[in-house]
C-alpha cells in the first residue's frame, strides 16, 4: 500500500510493481507514478501540457 | 411478501415509486389512488410502465388493508388524514413535508399553517438513511426529506459534524419535475422553456428541515429552475472556520460515505465529467458529492447532484422501506443511470 498524493488514498501497489509504472487511485481518479519501492511511493504521473498556439 | 400501495400515484414521484417496487423482489403492489385519475390503467399516467403493470387507480375511498403505504399527496394531505391511513396499513412512508420537522412551531414558522397534529411529529423517522439509518431499522413512521433539502444536507453534513462551518451560502439548480405534474402559468411551455429563473432567492419553505438536520443557523439557500427536466445540482459556497488542504475534505468525506452505498465522491482531475452532474444520476438513487478549495480564500466549494424524483423522492423513500424491513438496502435500486442521456 502508498498515500495517493493528491487524496490521501491508500493504493495498492502489487509484488510485480516497478518504479515509472503508472497507475490510478481508485478514489480520486488521478494517475499516479510509482517513484520507489520499499518502501512504495507514489508522485502525480506528469501530464501532456496543451499548447493552443496563443 | 410485503403488500405495498401507493397512495397520490399519479404524480411524478408516484410513477417513479411505482417503476420502482414493480421491479423489488420483496413487494406485491396492491393499489394506486388517485381522485382525479379513478379507474383509468395507471399506464394511462405513467406510459414506461406499459405492459410491466395492468393496475387501475383507485380512489382513497376504495383503499383497502395493507402492510406498507407510501403516501404521495401534497403538502398539507397527510396530517389531515393520518388517522385513517393508520387504520389501513402498519407503515406510513410520508413523500410530503407535513412530519419532516420535529416540533409545531418549526411547521408554523415554515409553512404558515398550523399543525393538524403536533403531538404525532415526534413519531416519524426524517428521512434521509445516511443520517438516520439506526433509527429507520425498524421504524413504522418515515418522513421523506425534501429533494433540495437532500442534495443539501448529503453535501454539507460532514463539515456540519466536524464543526468546520463558518457560514454557507446554497444554490440549488432546479428541474422542472419539482414542480410536480399538474400545469401551471409558469409551467406553460412557452414560457418555461429555456428559463433561467430565480425562484426564490430566500425564504425557501425547506430550508427549515435543512437547518434542523445540520444544526444550522448560518445556511443561506437560493433555488433557480433552469432548462431540465430531472434533477439538482446544488452548488454550497461554505466558508470555513479554519484552513484545510484538499486531503483533509477527501478524508471527512470518504470518512462519512465511503461505504455509502448511494453516495459517491465525484472529483476527477482529467476528463469531462470531473464534478457531480444531474443528467449522470437521472433515474438513479445515487447522490454524487464533489468539491474544490477556493486557494485564495477559506471557500470550499460543495456540489452535489441528485435525481429529485429519486434519491429527492421515491427511491429514497425505497431505500428508507429496506432499511425499516432488514432488506438489502439497495433492493429494487440497482439502476445506475444512463449515459448518454
Amino acid at each position: 500500500m502508498a498515500a495517493c498524493p493528491v487524496c490521501d488514498a491508500e493504493v495498492e501497489i502489487a509484488a510485480d510493481t516497478v518504479v515509472g509504472e503508472l497507475m490510478s487511485c481508485d478514489d480520486c481518479g488521478c494517475e499516479l507514478e510509482v517513484t520507489a519501492l520499499d518502501p512504495a511511493t507514489l508522485a502525480e504521473a506528469p501530464e501532456a501540457g496543451e499548447d493552443w498556439g496563443q | 411478501m410485503i403488500r405495498v400501495s401507493i397512495v397520490g400515484a399519479s404524480g411524478y414521484a408516484g410513477g417513479d415509486l411505482l417503476r420502482v417496487l414493480l421491479f423489488h423482489p420483496e413487494v406485491d403492489v396492491v393499489q394506486l389512488t388517485s381522485e382525479r385519475y379513478a379507474g383509468k390503467m395507471v399506464t394511462t399516467l405513467h406510459p414506461n410502465l406499459r405492459k410491466l403493470t395492468k393496475l387501475k387507480f383507485v380512489t382513497l375511498a376504495e383503499l383497502e388493508p395493507c402492510d406498507v403505504l407510501f403516501l404521495g399527496l401534497p403538502h398539507g394531505h397527510v396530517m389531515n388524514r393520518l388517522a385513517e391511513f393508520e387504520a389501513l396499513a402498519d407503515t406510513l412512508i410520508d413523500l410530503s413535508a407535513d412530519f419532516r420537522l420535529n416540533d409545531a412551531a418549526s411547521f408554523l414558522q415554515a409553512y404558515g399553517v398550523e399543525h393538524a397534529c403536533p403531538e404525532r411529529l415526534p413519531d416519524f423517522v426524517y428521512g434521509i438513511p445516511e443520517l438516520q439509518r439506526a433509527s429507520m431499522r425498524g421504524a413504522r413512521r418515515i418522513a421523506s426529506a425534501g429533494c433540495n433539502a437532500t442534495a443539501t444536507i448529503l453535501a454539507l453534513h460532514p463539515l456540519y459534524q466536524a464543526g468546520l462551518v463558518e457560514s454557507a451560502v446554497v444554490e440549488v439548480k432546479a428541474g422542472s419535475s419539482q414542480g410536480g405534474n399538474r400545469s401551471s402559468e409558469a409551467s406553460h411551455h412557452p414560457e418555461r422553456s429555456g428559463a433561467v429563473r430565480s425562484y426564490k432567492p430566500t425564504g425557501h419553505r425547506h430550508v427549515a428541515e435543512m437547518r434542523q438536520e445540520l444544526g444550522a443557523d448560518n445556511l443561506h439557500f437560493s433555488a433557480t429552475s433552469i432548462e431540465m427536466v430531472r434533477g439538482i445540482l446544488a452548488t454550497c459556497h461554505v466558508f470555513l472556520n479554519q484552513p484545510l488542504t484538499e486531503k483533509d475534505v477527501w478524508k471527512l468525506y470518504r470518512s462519512a460515505y465511503g461505504s455509502e452505498p448511494f453516495i459517491r465522491i465525484v472529483k476527477e482531475r482529467s476528463g469531462i465529467h470531473r464534478y457531480p452532474e444531474p443528467k449522470l444520476v437521472a433515474g438513479s438513487n445515487y447522490c454524487d458529492i464533489g468539491f474544490e478549495i477556493d486557494p485564495h480564500s477559506n471557500r470550499l466549494v460543495v456540489m452535489s447532484a441528485l435525481d429529485n424524483l429519486m434519491k429527492g423522492a421515491a427511491g429514497q423513500a425505497v431505500q428508507a422501506f429496506n432499511i425499516a424491513y432488514g432488506f438489502d438496502e439497495t433492493l429494487g435500486l440497482e439502476f445506475p443511470g444512463l449515459h448518454p442521456v
